[in-house]
């Protein structure tokens, strides 16, 4: 179904468009979550949040990209369900890798003054000067955050290869980020 | 921790970045498969263009001159090569027999008219001619008793050249004498069927005699040059 007639089936309070969300999105939302929870029962937990949330904003909000909404809504609260549990918890799982990864890019940065909306925007614009590939598979490794075998896999490479290739947009983020003001 | 708050800010990015990288699909894979294809294409093509090709135009170069052999009209030396003078490798004492290879059949003609084609300065277009214009219309020489000495298979003689005179504005005739049997023999022939220049032959140059079925001579060659590629 197209996600502007779910859209509609939420408008119409239809509970046809979270079974029709699920359905489409489903998988989507389930491995952003299984990356950052590793927990099959929590994962199932945040998947039904994500529709509840989903189906409270809509109306008044009207996605233009169902899929994205979803997916950014399963993933906001994944990383709030991991910073509620218990740091023990935590394990050595592709989240946990890509946060250290990023740890190592600002580590010595001063995020204080800036904003989430801020930092959105400047990641936006780094993301808006790299190649289609590379912003692909930084997005693949932060947003959805796949492991570098998943992404070498669906970008068709070796693995080392992909490796390197987020390292360097890493190291190229910080240099980005030191160029709009960031000190790093 | 900073990078949460850098993960945070990842998941707020513009949503055409976020779906561009979930369809992603495996392009590479595909061109890859492509690039793959493509070269197999070309590799199958370029062996099909060796096996069949190639050969073909062998073929295609080495027709012209079978035809010859089993065309040209019976001339002078006929008689000669009748009464049995054809070069044999058991009779005619050549020493090196092993460079000589005899033709036994009609299939021999092609190899022995490659060997003409690398020595020979007429091209094979002009023998292709004179095939054309002494050819009946079934394929078979016209001339009276070619028939006869059509179960002859193509040969070769050597001879020593006793005289050479122009007796027409393309016609040779030769006084030659046998190296096998030392029995002289006479030919007329065009001069297109020589592989040198016929106004620099010398006496005493030996020459190589090719004739085809029905010892009808097609090429003259120097004897060096015919068995030894001096």
């Amino acid at each position: 179904m197209e996600d502007q007639k779910i859209v509609e089936l939420f408008f119409e309070r239809s509970e046809q468009a979270i079974e029709e969300s699920a359905k489409k999105y489903g998988a989507l939302c389930r491995s952003i979550s299984q990356n950052i929870l590793h927990d099959p029962s929590e994962v199932e937990e945040c998947l039904n949040d994500t529709y509840f949330k989903a189906w409270n904003a809509i109306p008044p909000a009207k996605p233009n990209h169902l899929g994205a909404y979803l997916a950014k809504i399963a993933r906001n609260l994944s990383l709030n369900r991991l910073e509620h549990n218990n740091a023990e918890k935590r394990g050595a799982g592709a989240f946990e890798v890509a946060l250290d990864e990023i740890e190592n890019v600002v580590a010595s940065a001063e995020l204080e003054a800036f904003g989430e909306e801020d930092l959105s925007g400047l990641i936006n614009r780094f993301l808006a000067g790299e190649k289609k590939e590379h912003r692909q598979m930084f997005l693949r490794r932060y947003f959805y955050f796949d492991t570098p075998a998943e992404i070498a896999k669906r970008f068709s490479m070796p693995e080392n290869r992909a490796a390197v290739i987020l390292y360097r947009m890493r190291v190229r983020l910080r240099e980005f980020l030191r160029k709009e003001g960031v000190s790093i | 921790m900073k990078a949460e708050k850098i993960i945070r800010a990842i998941g707020s990015v513009d949503d055409r970045y976020l779906l561009e990288a979930a369809e992603t699909p495996s392009k590479k894979a595909s061109w890859k498969i492509a690039v793959m294809a493509a070269a197999c294409f070309v590799l199958i093509g370029g062996i099909c263009l060796g096996v069949f090709a190639l050969p073909g135009v062998f073929s295609e170069k080495s027709a012209p001159m079978t035809d010859a052999v089993s065309a040209a009209p019976p001339m002078d030396g006929e008689a000669f090569f009748e009464a049995g003078n054809v070069y044999d490798n058991e009779t005619n004492g050549v020493e090196d027999t092993e460079q000589i290879p005899m033709p036994t059949e009609g299939a021999q003609a092609p190899t022995q008219n490659e060997r003409i084609d690398q020595n020979s300065s007429v091209p094979a277009a002009s023998l292709s001619e004179l095939s054309a214009t002494e050819k009946g219309e079934d394929g078979i020489s016209s001339e009276a008793g070619a028939s006869a000495a059509s179960d002859v298979p193509p040969g070769e003689s050597i001879a020593t050249l006793e005289k050479i005179e122009k007796i027409g504005e393309t016609t040779w005739h030769l006084s030659l004498i046998n190296q096998g049997n030392e029995q002289p023999f006479e030919l007329e022939v065009e001069t297109e069927l020589f592989a040198m220049p016929p106004e620099q032959l010398e006496e005493g140059t030996s020459l190589v005699i090719i004739h085809g079925e029905g010892y009808e001579p097609v090429q003259i060659l120097y004897a060096g040059v015919a068995y030894y590629g001096e």
